[in-house]
């Protein structure tokens, strides 16, 4: 929709109109600018006529400059004034479609085919809160709005160097959402920015209305249970991957920015990490490891080793377990994937459920599941100790819960219905799918496959930080590093 | 951004460290620990230089272009090259999934219907063999970890029962040195990794990597044998699966049942291991087919179904000997061809084979 | 399009056909007997077996195992009595949890090399198993099955013998049968419907019990065997009663050429930290640091004798339970094949024992 400007303001007022329709929230107002006949044009909503008047038209009126032809008053309103106005004009309807829609206000002049457009943003937008998420005990409050420009705001406060960049262009065909590239020019690697920029520019989206919209065409296609590419609400944790050459996407409308490249081992940091003893954060590291592990194997371990090898148990658990499955009128295969399921109905119904009455749905699920089933002899007690267990442990590492909960169950179909042997094929399988995903040209499992010597200063245990600030840590490092193993070996 | 596939030496190496290994792992219960731990340790040192200076040849040999194109389907032999090889990795991997699955049988007490177990490793085997080289041996990067862990809680789980007085003295060193020598000797199909990879990493280096694999792996072995002796005795010479016995009596503080773990880890290696020498097999296999199967992974799955039935007829011994005979006529060939072209001063056929997920 | 509902049916047919076929699930813990201890007897002309199988009542809210019941089993095959036995309930008998193989009586004076021999083997059972002699029948277990703590003692004897064990067990794995039978030492069981206990080690050499060893002797066999490194004991000297611990209790072995050939100097170390002496008529006291010394040579010297007693009754013809020979083989092969042929080996004077023990 290239259509220009025409110099009449008349054809110019319709041709909008056509394009908006009957819309209410579309203002217009005819006003004499120095005696040239203009219009005004906004969204009610967006924009705010108050601040158009205290910027524009209140310094006018006191003006006693009058130019003499409408592209006079048009240079003179762009280049002749202390007037904040975008420095570039709009010369089309399809510019001017835009900047109405970024909240900005036009100013269509009769006889020019430029438009000015004015800063006069008053939109309501979420403030700038803790997140609902990412959760800290120390380190800052602050989260990402849904407002691209607020966000970029947060970024640039943290990240004071003139290395920082940041570039906009727009996705969704229906939607035209506004989407943020935020790096630094002197720690990213030139090809990943290529790479994005080239995929970013190819959206095949009909409508853009979260950051997660984008994730399936950054990476490369085909199935894999984890992504290369990570997310944070966090305007100190998006500074922290920028400052270690990654490339952070931000999406007008949402909250989430998209941190790409993201590792496997990225998922267990935290920004509390860094600011609590090295020892301690070390300690909490390797607690989500383990959190990880037991989520994603220890419900299918309990039934395999139930089923088929109870040797595993240790004798008094055994028989517990013996009394309880006698008892119970489900085998534990169906019983453990029946609690784990009514588990996550429970997650989604507290998820979906207005506040007042979510709490009552954890009160009912406790009373119904840990309670009255047990002693009624339909559920087991060390199968809802399990399930609980596991649920608790997925609750540790929030970013891989999507892949943790359906591995969890598709471990319990393997270990309930081939035992071991399933156990260990879905095992394998899963390393093997692991490892074959690839995060922008960085194997997502790096540094444990392949190993990278100088990465484990930060993955398991955190070192501490006269250590980590000796040599910090730089995407680009990793495929250098890689080529001088290789050339080594 | 396109992912340039780098297959490092260290990384091979590591990947055919852990398949020989498998070999001291799981047993082929063809003998438990009859031959005693110091004729096994001068064996393993023997065995290990013969098959090193066997080997180095084709190692030298395969970091040549030529060899590109001989992988490639190009050049005079290059067909004879590739069916000797596929032989090789088909009995190599009919063997290795006959092997993990008999272990499993034996192991476990529930058991496996035959045909679901190797319908599962076979599944597991070919998405390794498709995802590609590189991601397989990163998997034995982690697996390599938890190889280490097993050898160490075994180690420690049992240095308690360790006893000098289980050392059998030697009575005829010479003879059982040389009986061992000729029970334990073979040649297995991962060993040509070294030279099918060799020249998309470093070629020259990939004699020495080779060495350090094969002197790892008699270390490992050597260690288990000592192991096995020092904590089983005469015990040890009664067991089919003198390891598994050692995994089951060794406990470490109140965890006295960590067999499990043990078991899971040498499972895990032996499906790595088919894994491994499934991909070199789909590997050798795509210039044989004609250009629209190429792409077709799971047809790899015919040459190995057909060296599992082979292995499970085949008595072990002589499944070990046609193996290393595979193995030795495969290896030759590709040095008997390279030394003719150069010889005959052949035009070389330069080419670089970038590594694709098959 | 078309081609991927056909991948996904295709996917979906294979899962079902694998869930339908594989015949899977396991058995489920309720229909498995899981086996606690074997009892092992030889009546004179057929073996008696009994599968002590440890059950718990159906609860949901989890319970410890409360009753014991033995299933018996009767052949002249030791592994046909095994199945008869497993047969006479109709659970799938489950012995990973087995840690306890009890011979009794008659299998304890004269079938213990065959029945090691069976449990050795590696499907039979677990080679971790500890294996104790006793002088139970099988109608004695019976009787004892029946009583409402049984189960509770049969726990109670795992979890302090094989855990905490004031005894240290012996397992399957080191007492393997040669071609002269077994050689070693057994715990024997003591066993009542309310407690269990270890109360002397038999030596059995050719597969026959030889000796029985209790009190002081069973803690310095177990020392030899090494599965002891502290001595409990209780002695009379110069009138008074001495109770004393040595601690770090080690035999040190070295073989030297003597006149007559090789000979094995055995050298008791350790230490004594704590000691109480006492006379009948005077309070328990330390002895002074005089009379400390001449204390600590009596100590050794009778300890010495009595290790050299115990070392005596375990080298001799019939077998070599703690494997001294292995150290003459090693200090000479040839002098040893020649000597074991000969039957010059296995004589008394080839071993000198020796104590030297600090009492601080």
């Amino acid at each position: 929709m290239e259509q220009p400007l025409s110099t009449s303001l008349l054809e110019n007022k319709l041709a909008l109109r056509g394009l908006f329709g009957q819309s209410v929230d579309f203002y217009t107002k005819d006003v004499r600018i120095c005696g040239h006949a203009c219009c005004i044009c906004m969204f009610e909503g967006l924009s705010s006529i108050e601040r158009l008047w205290i910027m524009m038209l209140d310094s006018l009126a006191h003006e006693e400059i009058q130019p003499q032809t409408p592209q006079a008053l048009f240079d003179y309103l762009l280049k002749g004034t202390d007037i904040p106005l975008e420095t570039r004009s709009a010369v089309c309807l399809s510019d001017v479609q835009a900047q109405l829609t970024a909240g900005t206000s036009v100013i269509l002049i009769d006889g020019v085919t430029q438009a000015i457009v004015m800063s006069t943003q008053a939109m309501q937008f979420r403030s700038v809160g803790e997140p609902s998420g990412e959760g800290n005990v120390r380190g800052s409050r602050e989260g990402f709005t849904e407002l691209l420009r607020i966000n970029f705001s947060l970024i640039r406060r943290l990240v004071r160097s003139d290395g920082l960049r940041i570039e906009t262009m727009t996705g969704g065909a229906r939607t035209q959402t506004e989407i943020g590239l935020c790096y630094d020019a002197h720690l990213c690697p030139p090809e990943l920015l290529r790479h994005v920029r080239s995929r970013l520019q190819d959206l095949p989206l009909p409508f853009l209305l979260d950051s997660s919209y984008l994730t399936p065409f950054l990476g490369r296609g085909g199935f894999h249970f984890f992504s290369g590419t990570g997310y944070t609400e966090r305007p100190s944790c998006a500074a922290a991957k920028i400052c270690e050459g990654k490339v952070v996407v931000l999406v007008n409308g949402s909250p989430f920015a998209l941190v790409l490249p993201w590792l496997f081992y990225e998922n267990f940091q935290s920004m509390d990490d860094y600011s609590t003893k090295a020892y301690f954060a070390s300690f909490v590291r390797m607690l989500k490891y383990a959190a990880f592990l037991i989520a994603v194997l220890l419900p299918g371990a309990f039934v395999s080793a139930a089923g088929f090898t109870p040797e595993l148990l240790p004798p008094e658990l055994l028989y517990k377990v013996a009394a309880a499955e006698r008892a119970t009128p489900l085998p534990l295969f169906l019983e453990m994937l029946f609690v784990n399921f009514l588990l996550e109905i429970i997650r989604e119904a507290g998820l979906r459920l207005p506040r007042p009455v979510g709490h009552s749905v954890s009160l009912v699920a406790a009373l119904i599941i840990g309670d009255a089933a047990v002693k009624a002899g339909i559920l087991s007690t060390p199968v809802v100790i399990v399930a609980a267990m596991t649920a608790i442990c997925t609750f540790v590492v929030p970013s891989l819960y999507e892949p943790v909960t359906i591995l969890r169950i598709l471990f319990i179909l393997a270990g309930g219905i081939l035992g071991p042997a399933g156990m260990l094929a879905m095992f394998f399988w899963l390393l093997l799918d692991i490892c074959a995903v690839n995060s922008y040209g960085v194997p997502f499992m790096t540094p444990f496959a392949p190993v990278q010597r100088g990465m484990w200063k930060d993955v398991l245990v955190r070192m501490q930080w006269r250590s980590l600030s000796r040599r910090p840590f730089e995407i680009a490092r990793i495929d250098s590093q890689r080529k001088e193993e290789n050339d080594a070996s | 951004m396109p992912h340039k596939t780098t297959v490092s030496l260290r990384q091979l190496g590591c990947g055919v460290f852990l398949c020989l290994i498998c070999e001291s792992l799981i047993r082929p219960m063809a003998g438990g620990a009859a031959l005693p731990a110091y004729s096994r340790v001068m064996a393993g040192v023997l065995c290990g230089f013969a098959v090193w200076f066997l080997l180095r040849w084709f190692c030298r040999a395969a970091g040549r272009e030529e060899f590109v194109a001989l992988l490639s389907g190009r050049g005079r032999g290059s067909r004879l090259t590739l069916l000797l090889l596929a032989v090789s990795f088909s009995l190599g991997t009919g063997r290795s999934l006959e092997q993990t699955e008999t272990f499993y049988r034996y192991v476990s007490a529930e058991g496996l219907a035959l045909g679901v177990f190797l319908l599962l490793a076979l599944a597991v085997c070919l998405y390794a063999a498709k995802i590609g080289l590189e991601s397989l041996l990163r998997t034995g990067s982690i697996l390599f970890a938890l190889f280490a862990l097993s050898a160490l809680l075994l180690a420690a789980g049992n240095a308690p029962a360790m006893r000098l007085e289980h050392l059998q003295i030697p009575q005829e060193p010479v003879r059982d040195i040389l009986e061992s020598c000729v029970k334990g000797f073979h040649l297995t199909p991962e060993l040509l990794f070294f030279g099918l990879y060799a020249h998309t990493a470093c070629p020259s280096k990939s004699e020495g990597i080779l060495a350090r694999v094969l002197a790892g792996a008699v270390a490992v072995d050597i260690l288990l044998a000592c192991l096995t002796e020092l904590v089983l005795g005469p015990f040890g010479a009664m067991q089919i699966q003198p390891l598994h016995t050692l995994a089951r009596i060794g406990g470490i503080s109140v965890f006295r049942r960590i067999d499990a773990i043990h078991v899971a880890i040498w499972l895990l290696i032996s499906l790595f291991r088919t894994a491994l020498l499934c991909a070199g097999l789909s590997k050798v296999l795509r210039p044989l087919l004609p250009e629209r199967l190429r792409e077709m992974t799971w047809l790899t799955a015919l040459p190995v179904l057909a060296g599992c039935w082979f292995a499970y007829l085949c008595p072990i011994g002589q499944l070990l000997w046609l193996q290393t005979i595979a193995v030795m006529a495969s290896a030759f060939t590709v040095v008997f061809l390279l030394w003719l072209s150069k010889k005959k001063g052949e035009n070389r056929c330069s080419g670089n084979i970038n590594e694709q997920p098959l | 399009m078309l081609w991927q509902h056909k991948r996904a049916a295709a996917v979906i047919l294979a899962a079902f056909l694998l869930l339908s076929l594989s015949g899977c699930g396991g058995v489920p813990l309720g229909r498995r007997a899981i086996v606690k201890a074997i009892f092992v007897d030889w009546t004179g002309s057929r073996f008696e077996t009994g599968l002590l199988v440890l059950d718990s009542a159906p609860s949901a809210d989890a319970e410890q195992a409360s009753s014991a019941s033995l299933y018996c089993g009767a052949a002249q095959e030791l592994s046909a009595a095994v199945v008869q036995a497993e047969q006479q309930q109709d659970r799938t008998p489950f012995y990973g949890q087995n840690q306890l193989l009890i011979l009794g009586k008659g299998a304890a004076e004269s079938k213990a090399d065959a029945v090691l021999q069976y449990f050795g083997t590696e499907q039979a059972g677990r080679p971790g198993m500890a294996v104790f002699v006793s002088e139970m029948t099988t109608d004695t277990m019976k009787e004892l099955t029946q009583a409402d703590s049984f189960a509770s003692t049969i726990l109670q004897l795992e979890k302090e013998i094989l855990e905490q064990p004031a005894v240290e067990p012996v397992m399957v794995y080191e007492l393997p049968v040669g071609e002269d039978g077994v050689n070693g030492c057994i715990p024997r069981l003591a066993l009542t419907d309310a407690d269990a206990s270890l109360d002397a080690l038999v030596l059995y050499a050719g597969s026959e019990p030889q000796t029985v060893w209790e009190g002081q002797e069973m803690q310095l066999a177990q020392l030899m065997a090494g599965h002891a490194n502290r001595l409990n004991c209780l002695r009379e000297y110069d009138g008074r009663t001495v109770r004393f611990t040595v601690d770090s209790a080690h035999i040190q072995r070295q073989v030297e050429r003597g006149e007559d050939g090789p000979c094995l100097h055995l050298v008791l170390t350790g230490t004594v930290r704590w000691l109480s002496a006492s006379r009948a008529d005077q309070q328990p006291g330390i002895s002074q640091t005089g009379s400390r010394q001449s204390l600590s040579q009596q100590i050794s010297q009778t300890l010495a004798a009595d290790l050299q007693a115990v070392v005596q009754d375990a080298w001799n013809e019939k077998g070599d339970a703690f494997r001294l020979g292995w150290w003459f083989a090693v200090w000479d092969t040839v002098w040893y094949n020649r000597a074991l042929q000969d039957g010059t080996l296995r004589q008394p004077e080839r071993i000198e024992v020796e104590a030297q023990i600090a009492v601080l």
